[in-house]
């Protein structure tokens, strides 16, 4: 399989994995962009492992936790605002989801990288660890600090309703 | 209360918000060649510096060798210039023989001791060790031609030429024969009117 066949089957289901791992569409497809390049010069390599996409998807991890890009998706963290509660019962679900995301979006990256393999792709926390070069015990520390984070902006819904 | 559905939930809709491939490929060209510029640039540059450092290395090694291979060229004569010091005497003419009579060849009649010239090889060269400032000896200015260079005259107290003796072509200096010649004959002439 060429590079140009991998990119017009795979692109999309890439897009996807970039974007929930970066939290944003516009870092994802920045990311995403370098990722190609990178692997097109190395295409020969890539394509003959057996998993291309692994491979691709570690390129991502990778180019999301270099300096540049933790620095700049700190900032973009500190200009998070908390969301704000809704009133209506139907509008609640509603506003915890979209409170929810925020908060993914807002997760440093480490603990962000670990919600979404865990989650989205159902990966293994051992898995994890492989793919992020660290123990197991990190990545289950990570994903209990990010499911912290998340319990409290979810507890802090209805305690701003109430006031 | 949050749970695993819920996470998911909210991945998936984060997912949906991906860019459209239209989007990433159409940055892709315009990025592929500013990497291959970035990496041309960087290439260069390396080779660059490699060159240069290669070249400094390369100097500096030559110059070392050159320099234990070759007797190096002196600027400004002798030491660079530093062993050019001024002459406290204007070399001339000697009388034959001057400064070789030791007791070697007139035994018993003079020792060498305090105002003795050694022979030096170098007629006139002589210094007194009894001198302050190692001054030539008086025999030495006696002689026509012999004349302190920066030294006052004891009779009247000018200073006395300090032009250099005019060397001739071959770079030795000419004695003057023709005043050495005058001299002593006026010096008779004085003795004999001395009685009277």
């Amino acid at each position: 399989m060429t590079f140009e066949e991998f990119v017009a089957v795979r692109l999309p289901a890439l897009a996807r994995q970039a974007t929930v791992l970066a939290g944003d569409p516009y870092v994802a497809e920045d990311v995403l962009q370098d990722v190609l390049v990178k692997a097109q010069l190395r295409w020969a390599r890539i394509s003959g492992l057996d998993a291309p996409e692994a491979s691709l998807r570690k390129m991502i991890i990778n180019e999301l936790l270099s300096v540049r890009r933790r620095v700049s998706a700190r900032l973009r963290r500190e200009r998070l605002h908390l969301p704000v509660g809704t009133d209506g019962d139907g509008a609640e679900q509603v506003a915890q989801r979209d409170a929810l995301i925020r908060m993914i979006r807002a997760l440093p990256v480490r603990q962000r990288i670990v919600i979404s393999l865990r989650y989205f792709d159902d990966m293994a926390d051992a898995d994890i660890a492989a793919v992020l070069g660290c123990r197991l015990t990190t990545v289950r520390s990570l994903a209990s600090r990010a499911l912290a984070a998340m319990r409290v902006v979810a507890g802090r819904q209805p305690a701003r309703e109430e006031t | 209360m949050i749970d695993n559905e819920a996470i998911r939930d909210a991945l998936r809709v984060i997912a949906a918000d991906a860019p459209s491939t239209r989007d990433v490929l159409a940055g892709l060209a315009e990025r592929q060649r500013l990497h291959r510029q970035r990496r041309l640039l960087v290439t260069v540059a390396g080779v660059g510096a490699a060159a240069a450092t290669a070249g400094l290395a390369g100097l500096s090694v030559r110059q070392l060798l050159a320099s234990d291979d070759a007797f190096p060229s002196i600027v400004g004569g002798p030491g660079g210039g530093w062993l050019q010091v001024p002459l406290r005497h204007r070399p001339t003419w000697l009388p034959g023989g001057y400064g070789q009579a030791g007791a070697a060849r007139r035994p018993g009649r003079r020792q060498p001791g305090r105002g003795h010239v050694p022979d030096l090889g170098v007629p006139g060269l002589g210094a007194r060790a009894d001198h302050p400032d190692g001054g030539v000896d008086r025999r030495v200015a006696r002689f026509p031609g012999a004349q302190p260079a920066d030294r006052p005259h004891r009779d009247s107290g000018r200073q006395r030429d300090c032009r250099p003796a005019r060397p001739n072509g071959s770079g030795q200096h000419v004695p003057d024969l023709a005043a050495a010649r005058r001299r002593p004959a006026h010096r008779h002439r004085a003795q004999r009117r001395r009685p009277r």
